[in-house]
């Protein structure tokens, strides 16, 4: 299957399981919203994905490829980006030494780097104005299209993205919604973790619920978030079920 | 005239060497997180290491004993980083006080290989420059040198290459670099060794001018540590202007005012700078109260 699949995945922190036995599959040009209360494990769900995390069991396989035992740097160059949660720039870098740091983490060549950096101007115009100027110095909303500009640089198959509104006004989170968009529609597999999914769910395909470590509904996501009683009864609280 | 400019001379040989240990402790602070107290004793084995080569073989040659000093001192840092420093991973309490033993440990290897009394190698070149009466031997040209070349090589290298950016970067954001894959541990590794090696090299270079005692680099690790801070641990542009203000306030009060409180007048000072930090970081008022409280009284006295 083209995309990504995950079969399984059993995952956590020394004796603590987060991850027991999820399984999910988005295919290419899929936008997945992932949702669930705090603790469900959509962090280290993706924390595992990327290979920060090592799984006891499962696979998780990328266009037929198995990704289980490759470090992050092999995972990125074979198309995962990820765009953790809280961003994960380094704000005393310039924009453009943010790129060139990620360029050379994940070991791409000269030519390589300069691609990818040209890749995340062009579908960021404002990543490239502001590429001399200091990460602190930008915006909430410029600064997490810094992040996905730079999950851009390997022109990755599997978009990753963890809580990306975390910090921005509505209109700028419509924006990176309708950007998850365009990536998903260009080819890309979009997964989204998300606490704002109410808004999340009107751009994307599909949404899944991870409860306790597990994936316990996938459905499509025109079905609606009420549809979804996991969702309505734990985690909109009120907002959803009235 | 020509005193004040002797002095000044003395004063930047000084502030060269503090400024090159200071860098030391900045390279560690700034990519490992944590203070490395053993940096004295790397200094003091860059000259103990010197001059025994010199004792214990027929090698003359300045620039193989400068390779041969480094490597050895590069060894004992990577072995102590990687050995007794990487599994605490990154604690920085317990790193700072594993380097306290490392500290200990070192002193004990250089009073072992050195004499009680001061040892001095050789000077690599002989002679003197008298630019307007001043004195300067060819040595003292040489810590000057050093400073300026290993001042702006690190800069640049932080600033133009790629593993010097991802180091910053590993500073900047830990659990981002770690994400991104990139190995933090061993760059701690690399910078902790790299800082050893300016240590050794500080000394390398300065011994030959004055001569150093196994056990007199805890001192100027501590007046290398007060020029760092002065303008904030960890910023290399500020460790310059900090070599020079306590290099300068030493040199000056000790030929001007008296060489056995120069010292004191330093160390005062620089408790005055922590004084301030402390009442910015903490929000309170640099007058204590009982003083404000004091001259109200009097000023309702009055």
């Amino acid at each position: 299957m083209n995309g990504l699949q995950v079969e399984g995945l059993v995952a956590g922190y020394g004796d603590l399981t987060v991850l027991r036995g999820v399984s999910f599959t988005a295919g290419r040009g899929e936008l997945l919203v992932l949702a669930g209360p705090n603790g469900a494990g959509k962090t280290t769900l993706l924390s595992t994905v990327i290979g920060r995390l090592t799984p006891s069991a499962g696979s998780i396989l990328l266009d037929g490829q198995e990704l289980v035992g490759l470090p992050i740097h092999r995972r990125t160059r074979l198309g995962v980006g990820l765009v953790p949660e809280g961003r994960g720039l380094f704000p005393g870098l310039t924009v453009w030494e943010n790129l060139r740091v990620a360029a050379r983490a994940a070991r791409l060549s000269r030519s390589e780097a300069r691609a990818g950096i040209e890749r995340a101007v062009n579908a960021f115009p404002v990543v490239g104005e502001r590429l001399k100027q200091k990460v602190r110095t930008l915006s909430g909303g410029e600064q997490q299209m810094v992040a996905i500009g730079r999950a851009l640089l390997t022109d990755p198959g599997v978009l990753l993205l963890d809580e990306p509104s975390m910090g921005l006004a509505p209109i700028v989170w419509s924006r990176v919604l309708e950007t998850c968009r365009r990536l998903a529609d260009e080819g890309r597999v979009v997964v989204v973790v998300e606490q704002r999914v109410l808004e999340a769910l009107e751009t994307a395909d599909r949404c899944a619920v991870l409860q306790q470590g597990r994936v316990v509904r996938d459905v499509a996501a025109e079905q609606g978030a009420i549809a979804i009683p996991e969702l309505a009864g734990t985690y909109f609280s009120g907002e959803a079920a009235s | 005239m020509t005193d004040f400019f002797q002095t000044t001379e003395a004063i930047v040989t000084a502030a060269s060497i503090y400024l090159l240990v200071g860098l030391g402790w900045n390279l560690v602070y700034n990519t490992c997180g944590y203070l490395n107290i053993a940096i004295g004793e790397f200094y003091i084995l860059g000259a103990v290491i010197s001059w025994k080569l010199e004792q214990s073989t027929s090698i003359t040659s300045p620039a193989l004993l400068c390779l041969l000093v480094c490597l050895a001192v590069g060894i004992l840092g990577f072995l102590a980083e990687r050995v007794l420093l990487r599994p605490l991973k990154g604690n920085a309490l317990n790193a700072l006080i594993m380097t306290i033993g490392i500290a200990l440990m070192l002193l004990q290897l250089a009073k072992a290989l050195s004499p009680a009394t001061v040892i001095r190698p050789n000077l690599f070149v002989f002679g003197t420059v008298r630019p307007g009466g001043v004195f300067i031997e060819y040595q003292e040209l040489i810590v000057w040198g050093t400073a300026f070349i290993v001042t702006v090589g690190l800069f640049s290298f932080f600033s133009f290459t790629d593993l010097g950016r991802t180091m910053r970067a590993s500073t900047d954001n830990r659990p981002a670099a770690e994400m991104l894959g990139i190995r933090v541990p061993a760059l701690a590794t690399m910078a902790f060794t790299a800082s050893a090696i300016l240590a050794a090299l500080a000394a390398f270079v300065v011994a030959p001018t004055e001569g150093l005692a196994y056990n007199s680099g805890d001192l100027i690790a501590i007046k290398a540590f007060i020029a760092v801070s002065i303008v904030g641990l960890g910023r290399n542009g500020g460790a310059v202007f900090g070599a020079f203000i306590v290099a300068g306030t030493e040199g000056y009060v000790a030929r001007y005012w008296s060489p056995d409180i120069s010292e004191i007048v330093v160390l005062v000072g620089f408790l005055g700078v922590l004084y301030v930090y402390a009442v910015r970081v903490s929000g309170g008022r640099l007058v204590p109260s009982w003083a404000r409280l004091r001259r109200r009284v009097a000023e309702g006295v009055s």
